[in-house]
């Protein structure tokens, strides 16, 4: 087995993409510092929230340029598929610790900007936003139950709840992308087209679809609405539909994967 | 200790790409696989490694499935006409990586072998000539320290001073310790006086495999006037005849008849590879 | 010193064997001095080490060059009076043969070809 060369290989290669992300998020932070002065002092607010759905979609655009060329380097180098596969499920998750724990610190960061600036910077996590934390500033999207209960942890407690939070937000978006890019890689141009014409004209189609069936519209955004209560109304329940959702993707990637050849 | 086939068959939508081919690589011995272009030679080679599955057949390598097998292909190293590197690697970078995969990569070996080609462990590979980017390949071929290594066209590109030395650094390694090299290309002459073995491949079936020397002591060539050479080739295996004006060259299957009635008008020549492997796969 | 013809009709292994025989017979290489190994000639020659072995035997078959083990192939006392008696052997079939067919083929008189040969032997012999 080669897995360990393989995950070596797999998290050089996003490790570029990583320290660009954060240069720039931090970039930003420290552009808003060198205008704060010019921006009239304390009437200026600086938010910065939930920076993990920004992540999670970088994450999810790594995951489309994470498959082509560590599978051909593998190939190059006599590394099964199914090596391949495992390493590829090992460096995914480092990935998305690393980058649960980086969003926390970035989080803790701008909140720290706070002592100094103490009317022009707020920061909360992606956690803390949706099912409300701590330090208050809860969305009411009115279908979390543990909202309240979320508000009684202590500090430390949500800190460590919105790393594993993050965790799984980001297993499901990178196992996405990735399950796309491989779908995209078997797929003959044929398929291609399908595929990438195949969802815009299935949305217009439903629309159209709705508009003549109002009453199936309302049904079916009650039923979105009941999907999301039972899948996302507790961090357990989200956490586990996120685990679903990423062994479903990655079994299916796994399909693809298993008879893929050289390109 | 060998690497194996057995009736690989492979198809690609119309065309059959392989069919039925056995082959047996055996250890410390140097191949010429030899097929013209669209012959089969890389699919053949790209399954052997993985990189493409047979429809049908098996691969062993030492007597172990070779199929998405990681101990088995870590023995095994394949320089394809395309490479699997990204395009933006550079090639110090890649030979970093060989070694990370192939524990036995020896990159002090690369280093060397780049300076005596002039290759430029700066550059990426993207951005190398085809000439270059050949030499990068030989370069890792050249230092992984694989048991088997296969080399896909490996002098695309390359000239003539280049392919000397990748001869002779081929020829030194292999004289140091020697190890099976596979040299798939449709340019025999420049690999006849190379190889041990040579294994032909026609339409995706192989035609030959053997030795080189009792492949050539199979067959002859017969030349003198037209008149002659039809009266002696009568009732003969003849694989072709050149014609040139009123001479005529013959190349027979068997030995000389040195004692048949026309025989004192002709001449005989041994056969020459490139002519044989022309002859036979000519279609 | 030596030269392989990849072209030639001959075979490469017999080849590189007429090579080191014409090297003995000259003194390029001494009696009892090392031939050159089967390396060096595989790579000088980009050859098949198989095929300069082959080469080697041959010598080593006529009794003109031996094995010491470990060390290498040498020439053997006496190699070059051996192959100076081969090759006299040899020489009627390899050189006046052809000649001769030539000759008859030209239509030369067989006074004039005599002649000629024996014009060629003294200024050989004055060098």
């Amino acid at each position: 087995m080669k897995i360990k060369p393989s995950i070596r290989y797999q998290l050089h290669d996003q490790r570029l993409s990583f320290l660009v992300y954060y240069g720039v998020m931090v970039g930003m932070i420290l552009l808003n510092l060198l205008f704060l002065p010019f921006a009239g002092g304390s009437d200026l607010r600086i938010t910065s929230g939930g920076i993990t759905a920004v992540t999670s979609i970088f994450f999810f655009i790594v995951g489309l340029c994470s498959f082509k060329d560590p599978f051909l380097l593998g190939l190059q180098h006599g590394i099964s598929r199914r090596s391949q596969f495992l390493a590829r499920l090992a460096s995914m998750g480092i990935g998305c610790a690393f980058l649960a724990l980086a969003d926390e610190i970035y989080t803790l960061l701008v909140a720290l900007l706070k002592i100094p600036f103490p009317n022009s910077f707020f920061a909360f996590s992606l956690y803390e936003m949706v099912y409300g934390g701590s330090t208050g500033t809860k969305l009411s999207l009115g279908l979390m139950d543990e909202a309240t209960a979320a508000t009684s942890h202590t500090a430390l407690m949500t800190i460590l709840l919105s790393i594993v939070f993050s965790f799984f937000v980001l297993l499901v978006f990178n196992s996405f992308g990735y399950l796309v890019t491989t779908l995209n890689y078997r797929l003959g141009k044929t398929g291609k087209i399908i595929l990438w014409c195949g969802w815009p004209a299935l949305l217009m189609a439903s629309g159209v679809l709705f508009d003549a069936n109002p009453r199936l519209e309302s049904a079916l955004a009650a039923f979105m609405v009941n999907l999301a209560r039972l899948c996302f109304s507790t961090l357990p329940r989200m956490c586990l539909t996120c685990l679903l959702l990423t062994a479903l993707f990655s079994a299916l990637t796994w399909l693809l994967m298993r008879r893929a050849n050289a390109k | 200790m060998a690497i194996k086939t057995q009736n690989l068959t492979k198809r690609f939508g119309l065309v059959q790409a392989l069919q039925g081919v056995s082959i047996t690589l055996e250890e410390k011995k140097i191949y010429g696989l030899l097929g013209r272009n669209g012959a089969g030679k890389s699919t053949l080679l790209n399954i052997l490694t993985g990189r493409l599955f047979a429809d049908e057949g098996a691969v062993t390598i030492d007597g172990e499935n070779a199929i998405e097998n990681d101990r088995a292909q870590g023995k095994v190293f394949l320089m394809s006409e395309k490479t699997l590197h990204p395009d933006s690697m550079r090639v110090r970078q890649a030979f970093r990586w060989a070694q990370t995969f192939y524990p036995g990569f020896d990159q002090g070996q690369a280093l060397s072998l780049s300076g005596d080609f002039g290759l430029s462990t700066n550059a990426r590979i993207s951005g190398l000539s085809t000439g270059y980017h050949s030499i990068f390949k030989l370069v890792l071929a050249l230092s992984v320290n694989t048991p088997y290594v296969l080399l896909d066209e490996p002098i695309l590109g390359l000239d003539a001073n280049h392919r000397e030395l990748f001869y002779k650094r081929l020829l030194e390694k292999y004289a140091a310790a020697p190890f099976t090299v596979v040299l798939s290309t449709h340019l025999i002459e420049e690999v006849a006086s190379l190889v041990e073995d040579v294994i032909i491949i026609k339409d995706g079936q192989v035609l030959r495999q053997e030795s080189r020397d009792s492949l050539l002591s199979q067959g002859y060539t017969v030349s003198g006037g037209a008149a002659a050479v039809d009266a002696y080739i009568q009732g003969r295996r003849v694989l072709g005849i050149d014609a040139l004006g009123g001479l005529r060259t013959a190349y027979i299957q068997g030995s000389p008849d040195k004692s048949a009635p026309s025989a004192q008008d002709l001449e005989f020549g041994p056969m020459d590879l490139q002519k044989l492997f022309i002859q036979l796969t000519n279609s | 010193m030596l030269k392989v013809d990849m072209n030639s009709e001959k075979p490469i292994f017999i080849q590189i064997a007429e090579g080191l025989e014409d090297a003995i017979l000259s003194g390029a290489l001494d009696e009892g001095g090392q031939l050159p190994s089967i390396t060096e000639l595989s790579v000088q020659y980009t050859i098949n080490p198989a095929t300069a072995l082959k080469g080697i035997n041959l010598l080593v078959d006529q009794g003109a060059a031996y094995k010491k083990r470990g060390v290498g192939m040498f020439v053997a006392q006496g190699a070059r009076a051996l192959l100076q008696k081969k090759r006299q052997g040899d020489f009627s079939a390899r050189f006046v043969a052809p000649m001769a067919a030539e000759a008859k083929r030209l239509g030369l008189p067989r006074q004039e070809l005599m002649d000629m040969v024996a014009l060629e032997w003294d200024s050989a012999e004055k060098g």
